[in-house]
């Protein structure tokens, strides 16, 4: 009885502790930023009742608590930025190394991986900036490395009578993204070309979709049932 | 007849003899008093017009700083003009006009002059709130569009 009580209690310090560093990672729960609207709102209360030098000075204090707000927005826009691309650049030296990039392009692709940790190691200490820098080194180096396979970079809807091609099952093929979860960004990057742009069900067999690559991967030509990709 | 006329004539002549008799003539400090009297009557009717019309002119300045909250903003400058206000008040109901008038217009110059600085006060904050505003707007709008 004793340990479940424990074990409950833990539960709920690791929850609530889950929950606050989820909340400090929004943008609308930094503490500047709650204290700058706190003193614009007595700002404007202090000026509603004529006290104008303290709604000056309240306002003045909001203006620097913003500033501090807005120096946090731009570290945390900074930082996904150079996390996204971090996540890039790993799947791009992982896609190459599949590859054989490590043997047939050694110094390519020795150097994008040092690069890559020097990414990594600046994103770790926070210096998001050089992090982006080298993660774009990473993709950039590693993007005249073409597959000698290269995954096709449109589908053409095939007609198969029993699993008929959707948006979800074309993500889902090996060639493309393997994760049906990714639908949306086939939906959305071919939804011009549905019969009925907001009907993501609606598709035809004949009809040629682009795929856009998701984690820097390289794509060519159209898919064709008769060849292997890898 | 002629009888009859001559009895109205002495009796014209002798009314007219009779009231010339009973007008005392006025000695010349008299009439000099008289004048000095009529002059004082004179001033103290303008006086009076000069402190009315000076008296609505702080009123109305009075009622511009209130308007503008200046009683809060500028407390301590604006009861020192509304006790002037009231010293003047109270001189007019004495009836010492000239002094009341005085002391209203010195109550309009402060009255004024509090408006004035709070009004800049006012224009100070309410710029600084706008700024503001408009800081915490766009931050707000950023964090959306970067979804963070």
């Amino acid at each position: 009885m004793e340990r479940k009580t424990m074990l409950i209690i833990t539960l709920a310090i690791v929850l609530v502790l889950l929950g606050i560093i989820a909340v400090g990672e929004s943008f609308f729960d930094n503490p500047d930023y709650k204290k700058a609207k706190e003193l614009n709102r007595m700002a404007e209360k202090a000026y509603e009742e004529g006290e104008y030098d303290k709604a000056y000075e309240y306002a003045e204090e909001a203006k620097r608590f913003a500033e501090k707000a807005d120096a946090y927005a731009s570290m945390l826009v900074q930082r996904n930025k150079a996390n996204s691309l971090l996540y890039r650049a790993s799947k791009r030296i992982e896609f190459v190394k599949n590859q054989g990039a490590d043997q047939a392009y050694p110094a390519k692709y020795s150097q994008a991986v040092r690069d890559y940790e020097t990414a990594k190691a600046a994103y770790d200490s926070e210096k998001y900036d050089r992090s982006i820098d080298f993660a774009d080194r990473v993709i950039n180096g590693l993007e005249g490395i073409v597959p000698q396979s290269p995954l096709p970079k449109y589908y053409r809807v095939r007609l198969i009578l029993k699993r008929r091609d959707c948006f979800w099952r074309i993500a889902g093929y090996d060639f493309i993204y393997k994760n049906p979860w990714k639908w949306s960004v086939i939906y959305q990057a071919n939804k011009q070309k549905l019969k009925d742009p907001e009907n993501p069900h609606l598709i035809f067999p004949g009809q040629i979709f682009l795929i856009p690559s998701i984690n820097g991967e390289f794509r060519e030509g159209t898919y064709d049932p008769e060849k292997k990709y890898f | 007849m002629r009888r009859i006329f001559i009895i109205i004539f002495a009796f014209l002549a002798l009314t007219f003899v009779a009231s010339c008799a009973s007008s005392p003539k006025k000695s010349p400090e008299a009439v000099k008093e008289e004048r000095k009297v009529e002059e004082q009557k004179e001033t103290q009717k303008a006086d009076e017009s000069t402190v009315e019309k000076r008296q609505s002119e702080v009123e109305s300045a009075l009622a511009s700083a209130k308007n503008i909250k200046a009683d809060v903003a500028m407390n301590e400058d604006f009861q020192k003009a509304l006790s002037v206000y009231e010293r003047a008040v109270n001189e007019k109901e004495k009836g010492n006009y000239k002094k009341a008038s005085d002391l209203f217009d010195q109550a309009r110059k402060l009255f004024d002059e509090v408006y004035r600085k709070t009004e800049e006060k006012r224009t100070r904050a309410a710029k600084s709130i706008e700024e503001s505003n408009s800081q915490i707007e766009m931050l707000e709008k950023k964090a959306k569009e970067e979804g963070i």
